[in-house]
């Protein structure tokens, strides 16, 4: 009786222990589904995005034709703003600065970026569970939790469109699990009809100050592969390196090197430039959502982590990047 | 002893317990409540500590005190010039002179009846913001004189960071709806 009431009880614990796994499983085959949704799918919808207090309210029209994407974001509450995107460049429209950032891309760079991590990589550092049901937009969703198995990273929460897999709600968590920022479709129309004129920019930029980068293709020596000149000493667990490429950017009169580092969900980019004489260095923290950046000076170079970790991790990787030719 | 001495002894740990019970004055002493929390932060600029945030308007207060303060002035030059006024990206929060002043001196009190006074620095850690400081007619790290970049430039380049590091967000890490609802929303000069 009792080794029956023993063997009971293991075999109950092995199938809860299946359950899990299963429900897990299920979960990192859900998200594993989004980016493809996200990318191809062809859609209109309004959403709000929350910060810290702030809320605003945008519209966003994206048309996926043949795997090339065409976006177009505007704001609808406060200055407004606009940023337009294709396969070529970036165009940032800011009524308020009466500015335009343009950044042009040549073809070939971040080609092969691209990368879906193998979830179950991702699963060596998060784990994934699904934790319920909600209707976002008035579409019927699943909850997804994901949570970082080490506190130098954040944690995400996500609403899953039921029919379309496409992402309708998404909160970024600090490991407290307060809510740094959120997105949220209030609205979305699904169709592979977007037409032309509601990708068309509503600013134009007339009058505007234009920031345009030149686009010159990078140094074929330094144009792929490993950074000769920098390197990061510190990364937390699991990043590694996806891209680096020597870069113009509109805004920096020096070309600037972008280091790119992924642990398959969290992205980090460091930004290293030469400042000229008449240029004072950026120094110190910012923060936009759950977007973090630390900027430091060495010698002459300006160096910046921009990345979606904790204020100590950006820091942390920032103060370990050195020159390898100084 | 002058007042200002013994406060400096205390920051650098180096008072005696009498002295210490010589607190009571300073702690109802405006003038000199100011004088500590000023020497404090002196202190963890001189040794490249500053609090991690920090309110930006806060600056140009810091570097006025540190012009006040000749003797312990000799070693500021080896900090670079740092933007006085933040970045398009606003901090989280701010706080006020005043309030650091006010937790320097409450921990302090607490602090001697328990631990001394080394946690009085800790005690000040979370109080600001966004470390930002301006040191007029300073010099960089690179020996140049110190220059003003406009606004529009600082914003500019962080932007620029910020539209770079999104448009590899799109293709690289969690799926998210758009990345550049970041770009979108920063905040403006003002609140919104």
């Amino acid at each position: 009786m009792r080794d029956r009431l023993r063997m009971q009880t293991a075999l109950g614990i092995v199938l809860l222990l299946y359950g899990l796994a299963a429900i897990a499983g299920d979960a990192e085959a859900l998200v594993s589904r989004v980016a493809a949704a996200t990318k191809s799918l062809s859609y209109d919808g309004i959403f709000v995005y929350s910060r810290a207090s702030h809320l605003d309210a945008m519209r966003i029209v994206h048309r996926a034709i043949n795997g090339v994407e065409t976006e177009r974001l505007v704001s609808l509450s406060g200055p407004a703003r606009e940023v337009v995107r294709d396969g070529t460049r970036v165009t940032c429209t800011f009524a308020d600065d009466k500015a335009v950032m343009v950044e042009k891309r040549q073809p070939s760079d971040f080609l092969g970026l691209d990368l879906s991590e193998p979830i179950e990589r991702v699963s060596r550092f998060y784990t994934f569970a699904i934790i319920g049901h909600d209707r976002v937009a008035g579409r019927p969703t699943t909850i997804v939790l994901i949570q970082p198995k080490e506190p130098d990273r954040y944690g995400y929460r996500l609403w899953l469109d039921d029919s379309s897999n496409l992402l309708l709600k998404s909160a970024v968590l600090d490991r407290h699990a307060n809510t740094l920022e959120q997105v949220m479709f209030t609205q979305i129309q699904i169709s592979d009809a977007i037409t032309d004129e509601r990708l068309r920019p509503e600013l134009d930029g007339a009058g505007f100050t234009w920031y345009t980068n030149s686009a010159e293709e990078s140094p074929a020596a330094e144009a792929r592969g490993q950074p000769a000149t920098w390197s990061v000493g510190w990364l937390p667990r699991g990043f590694e390196m996806r891209n680096f490429r020597t870069q113009h950017l509109a805004a920096s009169k020096m070309p600037v090197k972008h280091l790119v580092y992924s642990d398959g969900l969290a992205m980090i980019s460091v930004f290293v430039e030469e400042l000229l004489q008449t240029e004072a260095p950026l120094q110190g923290y910012s923060s936009m959502g759950a977007v973090n950046a630390f900027s430091r000076v060495d010698t002459r170079y300006q160096i910046t982590v921009v990345g979606e970790v904790p204020q100590p991790t950006v820091r942390q990787i920032a103060m370990s990047v050195i020159n390898n030719q100084p | 002893m002058e007042p200002t001495e013994r406060l400096s002894m205390l920051i650098d740990d180096a008072a005696s317990a009498t002295e210490l019970d010589e607190l009571d004055p300073i702690a109802s002493d405006l003038e000199r409540q100011q004088t500590w929390a000023r020497y404090h932060l002196i202190g963890d600029a001189l040794r490249d500590s500053l609090p991690t945030r920090i309110d930006p308007r806060f600056a140009n207060r810091v570097a006025a005190a540190i012009a006040k303060e000749p003797s312990l002035h000799t070693n500021i030059t080896r900090l670079a010039p740092i933007r006085p006024t933040q970045p398009r990206w606003r901090p989280l929060a701010l706080a006020a002179a005043a309030t650091l002043a006010a937790v320097a001196i409450l921990a302090l009190h607490h602090e001697r009846s328990t631990n001394g006074i080394s946690a009085v620095a800790e005690s000040n850690q979370p109080v600001v913001t966004q470390l930002t400081i301006a040191l007029p007619g300073g010099t960089n790290t690179m020996g140049q004189a110190a220059t003003v970049m406009p606004d529009g430039e600082y914003q500019r380049r962080l932007n620029s960071y910020l539209v770079n590091f999104n448009e590899q967000r799109t293709h690289v890490g969690m799926p998210s709806v758009t990345p550049y609802a970041r770009v979108v929303g920063f905040e403006s000069g003002t609140e919104r």
